[in-house]
């Protein structure tokens, strides 16, 4: 093979070579125009891929904030509202000309399921050379909304709200009781015994409002928001259901309360004993369906005495069904509006005093209920409190995106 | 003819060495600034990626020491648990902040210093400050919340 032609090429003639002259030009304008393409489509697919994943990111927010409103009374308003602003704090604004967010209830015929969708008609920064002038970005996401299971129920529920009591609102002085449930303050708490055993959630409200001396155990401990009393009764609540209606009364030495027309049987008949004024209980073994309601104050003392609620009252509207004691006075009729001064026995049912002190001493009682109270007092110890099947706080919801 | 061609290439010798000279280091700054501009924008991308990492762990009730160690643990050793901030906002107005309903938000505060940092002369900070945010709502409640400002 010669080389000549190459050197003929090299060395051509002046001719040939003015006839490649903006050659390099060509290949060049060629070569720069498809990498400016390349790089146009290249920064515009990233920017689209950027606005997209903003995009998800903000509809996943949205979807689970709209979830959270789907057990509310008015859900769909409600998830509405909320998908739409947390969209809007995450960037996506359905004002904006350019932006439409949608929050739709009932996707595929569950109403605790809620879709947001997230479209944003944004323009493009190169691809409009090519005739590319609109790049919208969508992105869509379902929220789940599945009800709180029941949790355990209060067994100790103080209303009181002052943080700066002197006493606070549930104030355990005694030693070695067990609470199998919720304790609840909406002020502070200040356990001052020892060897209480708290095996639900111990809650308040007040900032630094758990005062515990020290020996207690209570390994689910915070403080929260205020909570809603399980029950709040008026007088006008129970006075229709009074089977026995006194002025003050002692239970123990009105006959036809008892069965057999005598104490001596320690059997109570089922009644609603109501008292215009105090009413107060001091026997030892009673047994008896009875609920006791008092304008003034209640007290029970005595040992190892049974006590049911009276099993005819209803439950709705007031939640009476498990109503054991219940005493509207405030604390200028008395003190301590429920005073307990039990040793041993079982006491079913709510204790409710919401304008006052309920108070329990003694030792070895089980309170298979729940107090409710404005304030509440645990002395002595050994007491056993048991609030299965009783109203507690409802554990937060499960919210999660559906696939 | 031929004789005065090659004494005019002879003349030529060493001129695309000094064209070269001239058009190198822009070409080299173009590069880096490209390079840089890129690092620059992936670096945001991680930094969001890392906001969102920890608005979803505030979310499910992770306390503020564990979101900023999620975003943290996020950012490709960007970010380090002090550059993330957790506030919360009392979205449902009950007087009680970090309980259900409410809201959390993650910012990151990150700053990119650019290789390029000797560009400063032409105008441009080199020092490019990246601070995504990212807000939630709170599905279980969070202790020892702080409100947002």
């Amino acid at each position: 093979m010669s080389l000549a032609p190459r050197v003929r090429h090299a060395c051509g003639s002046p001719g040939q070579t003015f006839r490649q002259r903006g050659q390099v030009l060509i290949l060049f304008v060629m070569g720069a125009t498809v990498i400016f393409v390349i790089g146009a489509i290249v920064v515009d697919i990233g920017l689209w891929v950027t606005e997209r994943r903003k995009a998800q990111a903000a509809a996943d927010f949205a979807a689970l904030a709209a979830a959270t409103q789907l057990g509310n009374p008015n859900p769909f308003a409600d998830a509405q509202v909320k998908g739409l602003e947390f969209a809007r704090r995450n960037g996506y604004d359905d004002g904006d000309p350019k932006i439409e967010v949608r929050v739709i209830p009932n996707i595929n015929g569950d109403p605790d399921q809620v879709q947001v969708e997230i479209e944003e008609h944004g323009g493009s920064l190169f691809a409009d050379i090519f005739g590319i002038t609109k790049m919208d970005v969508g992105a869509t996401a379902i929220g789940k909304y599945v009800p709180p299971q029941p949790g355990q129920g209060w067994a100790l529920f103080a209303n009181n709200q002052a943080c700066n009591r002197g006493n606070p609102p549930i104030d355990i002085p005694g030693d070695d009781s067990r609470i199998d449930g919720a304790t609840h303050s909406n002020g502070g708490i200040r356990i001052r015994g020892t060897g209480n055993v708290f095996n639900g959630p111990l809650n308040w409200v007040c900032p630094g409002g758990l005062d515990d001396g020290g020996g207690n155990t209570h390994p689910n401990a915070s403080q929260i928001g205020r909570q809603t009393p399980p029950i709040n009764l008026t007088w006008a609540d129970i006075q229709p259901y009074c089977t026995q209606n006194f002025g003050n009364v002692d239970v123990g030495s009105e006959s036809r309360l008892w069965a057999g027309g005598s104490s001596s049987s320690n059997q109570l008949n089922d009644n609603v004993i109501c008292a215009n004024g105090d009413l107060s209980l001091n026997h030892d073994n009673t047994q008896g369906n009875v609920t006791f309601a008092a304008t003034g104050k209640i007290t029970i003392s005595g040992q190892d005495n049974v006590l049911n609620p009276f099993p005819a009252l209803p439950a709705a509207p007031f939640g009476l069904n498990k109503l054991l004691f219940f005493s509207p006075a405030p604390p200028t009729v008395a003190r301590d509006a429920i005073e307990m001064n039990v040793t041993g026995g079982t006491y079913r049912g709510y204790i409710h005093a919401p304008n006052a002190e309920a108070e329990i001493s003694g030792k070895f009682s089980r309170i298979d209920g729940s107090f409710v109270a404005d304030t509440i007092r645990v002395g002595d110890g050994d007491f056993h409190f048991d609030a299965t099947g009783f109203k507690g706080p409802n554990p937060p919801p499960n919210i999660h995106l559906e696939d | 003819m031929a004789l005065r061609g090659a004494r005019d290439r002879a003349g030529e010798r060493g001129q695309a060495l000094i064209e070269a000279m001239f058009v190198i280091p822009f070409v080299l700054v173009l590069i880096l600034l490209i390079l840089d501009f890129g690092i620059a924008l992936d670096r945001r991308e991680v930094m969001v990626h890392a906001v969102r990492e920890g608005a979803r762990a505030a979310a499910n009730g992770d306390s503020a020491a564990q979101v900023k160690a999620a975003a943290a643990d996020q950012s490709e050793g960007n970010l380090s648990p002090g550059d993330v901030s957790v506030c919360y906002i009392d979205d449902n107005a009950n007087g009680f902040l970090g309980d259900v309903n409410d809201a959390v938000r993650v910012k990151v505060n990150h700053t990119y210093s650019m290789l390029a940092g000797g560009i400063s002369w032409i105008g441009v900070n080199p020092n490019l400050s990246i601070s995504p945010t990212a807000e939630a709502p709170l599905l279980n409640p969070a202790t020892g919340a702080t409100p947002c400002p």
